[in-house]
């Protein structure tokens, strides 16, 4: 069967649709919760999000500043 | 060399690449829109990679005008004739770049109002089943959040992490576009405005068309208000020192 010629916009098209990328990986909401690795202990809000309140792992290393939903009192003192 | 053989061949050399052009764009207008809805990938990779190609191919055309202007067409030209065929390559030029902005005007990339509508939707059924991790209770979540945050229970008080998935995330690429969409009224006063009574006078509107926008996008993206009017700011400065409406 001869080949159809196709246009260049024809072509180009094909090509983008065609083209195989890095695939989109869909993660779907989920909540969690990091205890202390070192001693166990849950984390509360009133203790700050940068140490664990009973043995002072340190969770965060830098200092929290003022962000969207973080703000710097969620330092742990 | 014949001048008049010069205008003649340049004026059939610039018509047979418009119409070339010409072809491009009839085809890419109708291909555009098939690809940009075939392409369901999240960031439109597809569509936008046949958008670049076809301007790619504008631009080839715009470059071969412009170099056979230069090195074959101008030092070939005497007098009077040099105005003319400025003029020819100009028109030539302006015409083809018309072409290449309006190859993709009617094209709709992707229907923001049903994207906003599908990632609400599936953030409000995500975030029915969400239990703290810690007690069990439910978490109370008071606003939209389109990236991981801390929620407290407020129950037991255990920092719980919400990541609210690759589709929330999403809200903050079509944040503007979609603000935009719906302040197109606004918009089309500012363009009636600016070319009716020019770039100065238009400026109230313009800022009226923004503040629209900025409140939508304020509605869209809780919490990023003072970004908001950081980016409100910078368009206004653009607007009135360089003349530039983004």
């Amino acid at each position: 069967m001869a080949e159809k010629n196709i246009s260049l916009v024809e072509r180009i098209k094909q090509l983008a649709l065609e083209q195989k990328r890095e695939e989109f990986k869909v993660k779907e909401a989920n909540n969690s919760v990091k205890g202390c690795p070192q001693c166990g202990a849950g984390r509360a809000k009133q203790d700050g999000l940068t140490n664990c309140a009973y043995c002072g792992y340190e969770f965060i290393k830098v200092k929290l500043t003022d962000g969207i939903h973080i703000k710097k009192e969620d330092n742990s003192r | 060399m014949d001048n008049n053989t010069i205008t003649a061949r340049a004026t059939t050399f610039f018509k047979k690449m418009e119409a070339r052009a010409g072809e491009i764009m009839e085809e890419a207008k109708i291909s555009g829109q098939l690809v940009a809805d075939a392409d369901k990938d999240p960031y439109k990779r597809s569509y936008l990679q046949f958008k670049g190609a076809i301007i790619a191919q504008f631009t080839s055309i715009i470059q071969k005008g412009s170099t056979t202007f230069q090195t074959q067409v101008m030092p070939n030209a005497r007098g009077l004739e040099m105005i003319a065929l400025s003029q020819l390559y100009n028109d030539w030029n302006a015409k083809i770049v018309s072409m290449m902005n309006h190859a993709f005007e009617q094209v709709e990339e992707r229907n923001l109002e049903q994207e906003y509508a599908d990632i609400m939707e599936s953030y409000r059924l995500a975030i029915e089943k969400f239990v703290c991790k810690q007690c069990g209770a439910k978490l109370t979540m008071d606003k939209f959040y389109f990236q991981a945050s801390y929620i407290a229970c407020e129950f037991c008080n255990t920092q719980n992490t919400f990541d609210p998935g690759s589709k929330a995330r999403m809200m903050e690429h079509i944040a503007r576009p979609l603000a935009a969409s719906r302040c197109l009224k606004q918009y089309e006063r500012f363009l009636e405005e600016r070319s009716q009574s020019g770039r100065k006078a238009a400026a109230s509107a313009y800022e009226d068309y923004l503040k629209a926008m900025i409140q939508e996008m304020d509605n869209l993206l809780p919490g990023l208000s003072e970004q908001h009017q950081n980016f409100y700011e910078r368009m206004m400065n653009d607007y009135n020192k360089l003349g530039i409406a983004w």
